[in-house]
């Protein structure tokens, strides 16, 4: 009797122990842990990205991709690991026209950022905008007919939203250099090797 | 005898007191297996394999953070001498390195990157020191005269030597093995004065070796201001 009188308190005392040295234990597992849990946010953001969606995560190529260097003008198509086409290009010069008349103002960049495909055209007409025309000091044309240029965009264009779109070009030489109005161009072999390769949807990334 | 009572006592009672016992144990054991690494918690160094995983978990957070932004950022890996330039964690280029630092130089530069808060280091600064010109003057004329843009727009630098400074004080300085003229004596200059105050203040630094071809690419990429993540 004596010492179950000893022993009832010392097991009461020994739970408390018990459930003191548990808190521990887990806050220290925890403390191990803490990486984990982003890490597999992490890995369902990625996910989700490679569904097809920009969203705010991660994405995961499973088919190759565009990537375009503006300062050193090269074009890519390639893969994490494997590059397929590195080509000379030609991007946007970054010149600035206003119009006198108007007030009309333009900058001649190619855009940075996330694009997909979404357009391929064979055989394109360039319809010139009315840039072309206060450029070169002309008259900007009533009607359409006189706006349309079936030379100077190659065999292809790609088009990447907003009116800009990866075409050939008729100035060769000047590729490498940036000399456009905000398009980018290729030499007509590399042209044709990517418009055979691109699909509609292919991410491009433009930095 | 006086064993033999001692057994009869441990092994034959009552059950509510055998559950005692086996209380007594557990929460011994718990102690000793849990608080103790709680206490070593205020301890300021884990292990090597301890620290590796922590890192490696701070990396995952840290490019996670990176991707989720349209802007470029580098990842810079050591061990297989490669400076990574990605984008919404899309590699967007590869550059290989030989690394110049020397081990020691390299070690303190690895740890200073490694530690802080934040280990995507901001980049605070870049400068082309010397370099060549893609395009000869004649051409450049040419060029900007038909299109129209000023000729500093449409000019690229081939780089022989040029720094990126990173907050924590981190010194990134890559070279070529292009014969290039100052691009700017004055701002050479300058930034000679602020490297060696930063080197006073303790700054790392780090020196390698590209191609021609990649260091204009990497000097396009810095003008972005990348941050700056080394790999597990």
């Amino acid at each position: 009797v004596n010492k179950a009188v000893l022993l009832i308190p010392a097991a009461l005392i020994a739970v408390v122990i018990l459930i003191i040295g548990l808190h521990f234990q887990c806050s220290s597992e925890g403390n191990h842990r803490f990486a984990e849990s982003p890490a597999v946010k992490a890995e369902d953001g990625r996910k989700a990205g490679a569904n097809g969606k920009l969203g705010s995560g991660r994405l995961r190529m499973t088919r190759p991709y565009i990537v375009i260097d503006r300062y050193a003008n090269r074009l890519f198509l390639r893969t994490d690991d494997s590059v397929f086409l590195a080509a000379d290009c030609s991007t946007g010069s970054g010149a600035q026209l206003t119009d006198a008349l108007t007030g009309r103002h333009w900058t001649f960049d190619t855009p940075a950022g996330v694009f997909q495909v979404s357009s391929k055209l064979e055989g394109p007409w360039w319809r010139k905008p009315d840039w072309a025309f206060i450029e070169e000091g002309e008259k900007v044309p009533l009607t359409d007919e006189e706006r349309m240029d079936p030379s100077m965009m190659g065999e292809y264009a790609i088009g990447f939203g907003n009116g800009y779109f990866i075409h050939g070009t008729l100035y060769e030489r000047l590729l490498g250099v940036s000399v456009t109005h905000g398009c980018v161009r290729l030499g007509a072999e590399d042209l044709r090797k990517l418009y055979a390769q691109a699909q509609m949807g292919t991410y491009i990334f433009v930095y | 005898m006086h064993k033999r009572r001692w057994a009869h006592t441990y092994l034959s009672t009552k059950p509510v007191m055998r559950l005692a016992r086996v209380a007594v144990v557990m929460a011994l054991s718990a102690v000793v297996g849990g608080a103790c690494p709680a206490l070593a918690e205020g301890k300021p160094k884990a292990t090597a394999p301890q620290a590796a995983i922590e890192y490696e978990g701070r990396y995952k957070i840290a490019e996670t953070e990176l991707a989720a932004h349209d802007g470029t950022y580098l990842l810079l890996d050591l061990r297989k001498k490669r400076l990574r330039l990605k984008m919404r964690g899309v590699t967007v280029r590869d550059f290989r390195l030989t690394v110049i630092s020397d081990s020691t130089e390299t070690a303190s530069f690895v740890e200073r990157v490694r530690s802080g808060d934040r280990i995507a280091k901001q980049m605070a600064r870049v400068l082309l020191f010397e370099a060549g010109n893609r395009l000869n003057d004649t051409v450049l004329g040419i060029v900007s005269e038909a299109t129209k843009a000023p000729p500093d727009l449409i000019q690229r630098y081939i780089p022989e030597r040029m720094t990126a400074t990173f907050d924590g004080g981190l010194v990134l300085t890559a070279q070529t093995d292009v014969d290039g003229s100052s691009v700017s004596i004055f701002a050479n200059l300058l930034e000679n004065v602020r490297l060696f105050f930063d080197r006073l203040l303790g700054a790392k630094s780090l020196t390698i070796q590209v191609s021609a071809d990649d260091a204009v690419a990497l000097y396009g990429a810095l003008l972005a201001g990348p941050p700056l993540v080394l790999t597990p």
